[in-house]
Formats: C-alpha cells, sequence, structure tokens
C-alpha cells in the first residue's frame, strides 16, 4: 500500500483499477437502490446514535430516556482535547475523536477498546453505517472509513488544493455512500469502498455537517460571502447538479454558517441557524422547493444546530446564553430558556420524553423539561459546547477540559451538582 | 530625529544581558525562563478580572516593585480599526483587547505605585490618543477616574512626542538592526503588552510578541518616508521586504517571502524592545485569524482565561499550548500552517524557551485549560 496525495488507500485487496469500477458499479446500483430501499428506510434504527446530533436528518433527537437525576458514572480524560461529540455503537461501543488526531473506541463502562491515530487533528464526530463501521474526515483533508475493530478500511484524499479540513460530520446514505464537505468549497460523494463519485462546488467554507432526508438527499449551507448570502443547497444522491439552492441576504461577508442544518420530514421542513451582524436569524424552508417558510430573528448569533422535538418543536442555544423553543410551522416562540451563561454554542438535544439537554460557555450542561422547566444542572470546570448525546438512560457529554463525562444514575458527584 | 534611550533602560538592559550570559556560561542549552500563570475568567467584569489578575500578579511575584515609581507603557491591541461584529459580538468583545482588562491591569499599576501609566496603540485614525482611543470603543473617562495617573497614545506616528526614538537589536538580527519608534515606547521604564489570544494568518498565533508588530510607525514602515498623516499598513516593508526601512535593513533582504519575514520582524522587535509583562486577553477571542478581513475563515472563542508572565516567549509558548498547538511545531505544522514559527525563533535568539516542560505553571494547568483553536486557513 502507498499512499498518494489524492485518492483512496485501502487495507482490502481492491485497488488500482478496480477502484473505480468498484466506484462505477456502485453508482449504478445506487441510482436504483436509491429509489427503492431509502425509501423503505426513512430513518436509521440500528444504533440509537450514528452520527452528529443523533440520526442523519439531524435532528438531535435521540429515541432514548435521559437520565432522570445527573452524576458522573464515568469519566474519560483524552490525551488531547475533545471538542466533538461522541457517537454510539449499536453494541454500546463509545466512539470519540480528539483534536490529536486520535480516535477513541470505548466500552460502555468506559474502559479504552482501542485507538486509531488519523493524521491530523480530528473536531468531528464520527459517523457510523448500518454495519457498524465508522466514517470521519481531518483537518488536512483525509477521510477515513474503520471497521468497528479500529482496523483500516480505507482512506481517501481529497482534491489537492488549498485548505481541505472537514469540520462537519459526513453524511451515511443506508447503502454506505458518504457525503463529505470540506474547506476546498466541495461536497463529496464517496462510494461504500472509498472512491470518488462525484463533487459538488460551493460557493463557501462548509462548517456544519451534511444532512439527509427520508430519500437520501443531501442538504448543506455555508455563507457565500461574495453576497453576502446564506447558500442552502439539496443534491440528489447521485448527482452534483443541484436541485435547488436556497440563497438568503444575510448582510454580513464574514460570519460564516456553523450549524448544521435539521430536517424534520414529518413537516418536509429544513431549520437552520445562522447570523446576520447583529442579529441571528433561524430559517425554516421547505424540502421540496427551498421556498422559505418562515423566517425568526434572535437577540445575537446562532452557532447551534436546531434540535427538533417529536412534536415538531424546534430547539436552538443563542449566544445571548438562552435556549430557545420555537413553533416549527411559523417560528413563534413557545418558551425562552436562561442558562445564565453569556453563550449557548452548543447544539441541544432531545430525548425520548422531550426533554431537553444543552450545554453552555460557564461549563454547565442544563436538563430541560418539554415546558421549558430546569430539571437539574450540572457544571464542569470548562466549556461545553458540544451537542450532548442520550443513549440508554445516559447522557453523554464532551467537555473542553479534554473529557467524556457520561451522567446518569446512581453516579458519584464529579460534576457539582444543584437541583432546582 | 530624535535618538533616545533612557540611562534607566540602558543600564537595565545591560543588566539583563550580563545575566543571561551568566545563565548560558553556567547552562550552555539552557533558556531563559519564568513562572507563566493561568486563570479562568469567563466575564468582562471590572472587579471580577481586577482580582483574578491580582492573584495572578501575586503568583507571578515582583509586579508591584516592578512597577512601583515607575512609568509604565501598556501595548493593547486594538488592530484592524473599528470593524464589523464576530457572529454578533463586537469587535471590542471579540477582537481587540478588551478595554476592562486593560482598565483592570492599569488600576492594579496604579494600587502598586506606578507613577504614570501610558495606554499606546497603533490606531487607524490620525486624531490624539485620547480621543482615537475613545472613537475605538475605550471609555477613556472610566479610565481617568479609577486610574489618575493614565495617560494615551496614538502611536500610528509620532505622536505627542518631539521625534522618535531608536532601539537597536541585540546581537544578531534576523532582518532588523534597529527599529525606529514611538517615544512612549522608548522612554519607559516598563513595557506591558497586552494582546488578545488570537491567531494569526502568517505567524500561526497572536499573543504578547506579536502584539509588539504595531509599535513600528506608519510613518516609517508603510513605504513613506515620514509621513506624520500616514495610515498605512507594514506590508510592503516588514511582510514583503519590497521596500526597506531606511539603514535598518539587514542586506542583501533574506527574503521576501511574508512568512519568513513576519515572524523574524516580531523577534527582533520583541528583542530590541523587551517586554516586561504580558497579560494575554483570551476571555472572548475569534479563532482562524486575527481580524474581520480574514472573513468566513474566523469563527468565535470564548476560552475564558488570562495567560500572564514576565518571559513573553514563556507566556506565548504557554498560551499556544492551551490553544491546542504544539510551541514548538516546526513551519508548516499547525498553527504555523504559513510561516515560521515565530516562538522557536525566539528561543534561537535566546529570549526565553519554547518548550513547555521548562516553564513553571501556576493556577490553572494547561490541561485543565486547554481550549483547542481552529487553525489558520492554509494557503
Amino acid at each position: 500500500m502507498t499512499r498518494g496525495t489524492q485518492g483512496t488507500e485501502a487495507t482490502e485487496g481492491t485497488q488500482g483499477a478496480f477502484t473505480s469500477l468498484v466506484s462505477l458499479l456502485s453508482l449504478l446500483s445506487l441510482v436504483s437502490l436509491v429509489a427503492s430501499v431509502s425509501a423503505l428506510l426513512p430513518t436509521l434504527a440500528l444504533a440509537d446514535t450514528l452520527t452528529f446530533h443523533g440520526d442523519y436528518q439531524r435532528t438531535g433527537r435521540f429515541p432514548a430516556a435521559g437520565p432522570v437525576a445527573p452524576g458522573v458514572l464515568w469519566k474519560f480524560q483524552a490525551a488531547g482535547s475533545i471538542v466533538a461529540s461522541p457517537v454510539i455503537g449499536p453494541d454500546g461501543t463509545v466512539y470519540l475523536a480528539g483534536t490529536d488526531g486520535r480516535l477513541y473506541a470505548l466500552t460502555p463502562d468506559g474502559s479504552k477498546k482501542w485507538e486509531f491515530q488519523a493524521e491530523e487533528s480530528l473536531f468531528t464526530t464520527p459517523s457510523l453505517d448500518a454495519w457498524g463501521r465508522l466514517y470521519f474526515g481531518d483537518l488536512d483533508g483525509w477521510f477515513y472509513s474503520l471497521y468497528p475493530d479500529g482496523s483500516l478500511r480505507w482512506k481517501y484524499r481529497l482534491a489537492e488544493g488549498t485548505d481541505r479540513r472537514i469540520l462537519g460530520s459526513p453524511a451515511v446514505s443506508p447503502e454506505g455512500v458518504s457525503f463529505v464537505a470540506a474547506w476546498n468549497n466541495q461536497l463529496y460523494s464517496i462510494s461504500p469502498d472509498g472512491g470518488l463519485l462525484w463533487q459538488a462546488a460551493l460557493n463557501g467554507l462548509p462548517t456544519g455537517a451534511p444532512a439527509l432526508d427520508g430519500l437520501g438527499n443531501v442538504y448543506v449551507a455555508c455563507l457565500d460571502s461574495s453576497d453576502a448570502q446564506l447558500a442552502v443547497y439539496k443534491f440528489t444522491p447521485i448527482s452534483p447538479t443541484p436541485v435547488w439552492t436556497c440563497r438568503e441576504p444575510l448582510w454580513n461577508s464574514s460570519n460564516r454558517v456553523i450549524a448544521s442544518p435539521a430536517i424534520e420530514t414529518d413537516r418536509n421542513n429544513l431549520y437552520i441557524g445562522t447570523c446576520t451582524n447583529t442579529a441571528g436569524l433561524v430559517f425554516a424552508l421547505d424540502l421540496t422547493d427551498g421556498q422559505v417558510v418562515f423566517r425568526k430573528s434572535l437577540p445575537k448569533g446562532i452557532l447551534s444546530s436546531p434540535a427538533i422535538r417529536d412534536d415538531g418543536i424546534v430547539l436552538v442555544g443563542c449566544l445571548d446564553g438562552k435556549l430557545y423553543a420555537l413553533d416549527g410551522q411559523n417560528g413563534a416562540e413557545r418558551w425562552v430558556y436562561e442558562t445564565g451563561a453569556p453563550y449557548v454554542f452548543g447544539s441541544p438535544a432531545v430525548d425520548r420524553q422531550g426533554n431537553a439537554y444543552v450545554g453552555d460557555s460557564d461549563g454547565t450542561v442544563h436538563a430541560i423539561s418539554r415546558g421549558g422547566q430546569r430539571l437539574w444542572k450540572l457544571t464542569s470546570d470548562a466549556n461545553v459546547e458540544s451537542a450532548p448525546v442520550v443513549d440508554g438512560g445516559r447522557l453523554y457529554v464532551t467537555s473542553f477540559d479534554s473529557s467524556l463525562y457520561v451522567v446518569g444514575r446512581n453516579a458519584n458527584r464529579r460534576w457539582r451538582e444543584r437541583r432546582r | 530625529m530624535t535618538i533616545a534611550c533612557s540611562r534607566r533602560r540602558f543600564i537595565s538592559r545591560v543588566a539583563a544581558l550580563g545575566a543571561a550570559c551568566a545563565s548560558a556560561g553556567r547552562h550552555a542549552y539552557a533558556l531563559p525562563t519564568a513562572p507563566v500563570a493561568v486563570a479562568r475568567c469567563r466575564r468582562y467584569d471590572f472587579n471580577l478580572v481586577k482580582s483574578t489578575l491580582f492573584t495572578m500578579f501575586d503568583q507571578l511575584g515582583g509586579i508591584p516593585n516592578l512597577v512601583k515609581g515607575k512609568t509604565v507603557t501598556i501595548k493593547v491591541n486594538v488592530t484592524g480599526g473599528m470593524s464589523a461584529p464576530i457572529y454578533t459580538l463586537s469587535a471590542v468583545e471579540t477582537v481587540y483587547t478588551h478595554p476592562i482588562v486593560v482598565l483592570a491591569s492599569a488600576s492594579l499599576f496604579y494600587d502598586f505605585g506606578a507613577r504614570r501609566i501610558v495606554i499606546c496603540e497603533s490606531l487607524y485614525d490620525l486624531a490624539d490618543g485620547r480621543t482615537a482611543f475613545q472613537k475605538s470603543g475605550y471609555d477613556v473617562a472610566a479610565f481617568e477616574s479609577t486610574v489618575p495617573v493614565v495617560e494615551w497614545e496614538n502611536t500610528r506616528n509620532r505622536g505627542t512626542g518631539s521625534g522618535y526614538g531608536q532601539m537597536s537589536v541585540p546581537g544578531q538580527p534576523y532582518l532588523y538592526s534597529r527599529f525606529t519608534l514611538n517615544h512612549r515606547y522608548v522612554n519607559t521604564d516598563v513595557m506591558v503588552s497586552i494582546p488578545k489570544m488570537k491567531n494569526h494568518q502568517i505567524a500561526g498565533v497572536t499573543l504578547a510578541m506579536k502584539n509588539l508588530f504595531g509599535i513600528t510607525p506608519s510613518s516609517l514602515y508603510s513605504g513613506v518616508d515620514q509621513d506624520e498623516a500616514s495610515l498605512g499598513n507594514r506590508v510592503a516593508v516588514l511582510h514583503d521586504g519590497t521596500i526597506a526601512a531606511a539603514g535598518e535593513e539587514v542586506f542583501p533582504v533574506p527574503s521576501t517571502l511574508p512568512g519568513y519575514r513576519v515572524p523574524r520582524a516580531v523577534v527582533d522587535i520583541v528583542s530590541a524592545r523587551p517586554i516586561d509583562l504580558s497579560v494575554i486577553d483570551g476571555v472572548v477571542s475569534m479563532q482562524g485569524g486575527e481580524g474581520v478581513w480574514q472573513g468566513t475563515r474566523v469563527g468565535l472563542v470564548a476560552p475564558g482565561l488570562f495567560i500572564a508572565g514576565r518571559n513573553s516567549v514563556c507566556t506565548d509558548a504557554v498560551a499556544t499550548a492551551i490553544m491546542g498547538y504544539d510551541p514548538e511545531a516546526a513551519e508548516g505544522a499547525k498553527p504555523f500552517y504559513n510561516g515560521a514559527n515565530m516562538l522557536a525563533l525566539a528561543a534561537l535568539r535566546g529570549l526565553g524557551t519554547n518548550k513547555l516542560a521548562d516553564i513553571p505553571v501556576t493556577g490553572l494547568s494547561v490541561a485543565q485549560a486547554r481550549y483547542s483553536f481552529l487553525p489558520v486557513f492554509k494557503e
């Protein structure tokens, strides 16, 4: 195996000339599969969490219940910083990416199973496919797929050019096709065996994660600094030509779109948070044609990816330190939760009961009821800017103190607990 | 042009040089090191910031003696003129050294007995210092009521001085043998650098040392000859070397690449104009660049930190590590994608160590304080 500046390194025996053939066959098979299999699999459900914000619609909605009482079951201290949220495999394995380039696999009780060293820093949550295989990208444009045992399936180098960092979790279709956005202003479609299927040019630096709808269509957002507009793209899984591009003025040319889009298939809406120079803006777009359903102004900028409750309420964090619950149909405020911290950078998560969990810049994680009341909160010594993950009655939260905290029942009290 | 170098400054520099030589003689490879204090502070609240800095200065030791009865010059970072907000937060909060941090520092120096405190920056304005700082978001009246001995200087050019002063680079310079500066940077007893904790597109990070890049006046370092009305940047002279600073640049010019020149110019400047105390404002800041002119490449961060130390190389090395980078990283590696590692160059010059293991850190450890910044855009 030799490393090229572009293309795939595989650990299986099918490289070289076979790679493109396999990619072509994969593409052809996808055309038929997407219309049939994907339609039957509106959501993947083998694991409760598959990627950043739970599912590939990036709803931040988890089918499990969250912890009813706060307390830390266990804590994992990584060697380097942890910026991204973890993902939990179908067997309970916890996957965690570090900015030192290490990807950790932990047992459900917090013991390290293995670690994988990437070429460069990892700032993204890994994604899982239906077979529990991992997909993630690094700051230098390497995109990896690992087997669940930590061995490398393949890695693909995005095209040479300027900065090609990958900051958003890839979206992985039921067929194993990955959609990866990188800072060379490109969206890539990577075949299940690690070959390039297509790539599409974007008019800005994509920072959030691409999202998929129930038909496998791909949505990605960025700020087009040339005309200071939000640009949201919809692609079919098989073509680099956008189905539509929604462009909406943001009146600033520097505040890139940090958040990932969230998709509500029942209402056929996409939600995304953005910034003007003076306010935050939440957009709801119609998935079919990209038309604006509503735009809701918030007092400060939004870096937080929206979470969508099962009743359609949209939750979004704001740089005014508050969590907003908005009506998913018209953007009307249902309630506002004040964290007490200056900022909410991170994205909220929602559990089976509709309880919300969000971290703040004071290092506190808040559990909030459906009605917007505090259930409990826990405070760490470092910022919590990642999105919490709910799985099996536990809450998984990464903090800037390089740690993963697992919150649940009957735990000790390593964080300072404050009940309501 | 006047040439000014105070006797006190001369004596202190000779003494420092002697100490460094003595140290080098005892330990052939030992570089100067000094404690660095790291503390958590999540809000720009005057009392909170002042009490935090008081504790940090206490941990560092000797700050009252450093400033008592002295003229203290504070170089802040108010780069780029009044600019657009970063993700709806004002430039005063995200791009500039926050006024509260400067006020709290100046207030402590005053409490410690400083005789005169001069707040300086090369502002994108030809107005006098007081007016220009007020226009840049600094509440000068609040400063003057809290710190009666405060003075303001817009060091864009000659300012209130009758002429410029000169400071020479000791030993073998990288690019410049001396610098011609606003008198406030020359005629002072204590030089304090209070930067924002940020990335820099060319230098990788902009901290206490890089903050002094801006002490070079536009009239002499923007490619115009002693034009006191100049607001020009320093690209042609310091970045690109396409125009020489008269009589000061080594010949032949080693390189015209900004990635080569900017880090070396910083080390030359800090060699000529040493920093006595660094206080890095990392409460709220930006990542991926030093100003809004980097457009969508920059992001918002809220590390909630202060980092302070007497040795600027050590202080910057600790801050660099807290930002998630290796302060000993080679050129081309994160975060020094687009230029040389100025910390390593400063260490090579003997200004201080950039080896984390050799720097005593008080307060929070680097691991406790770590807040990973995204690196700058790789050109």
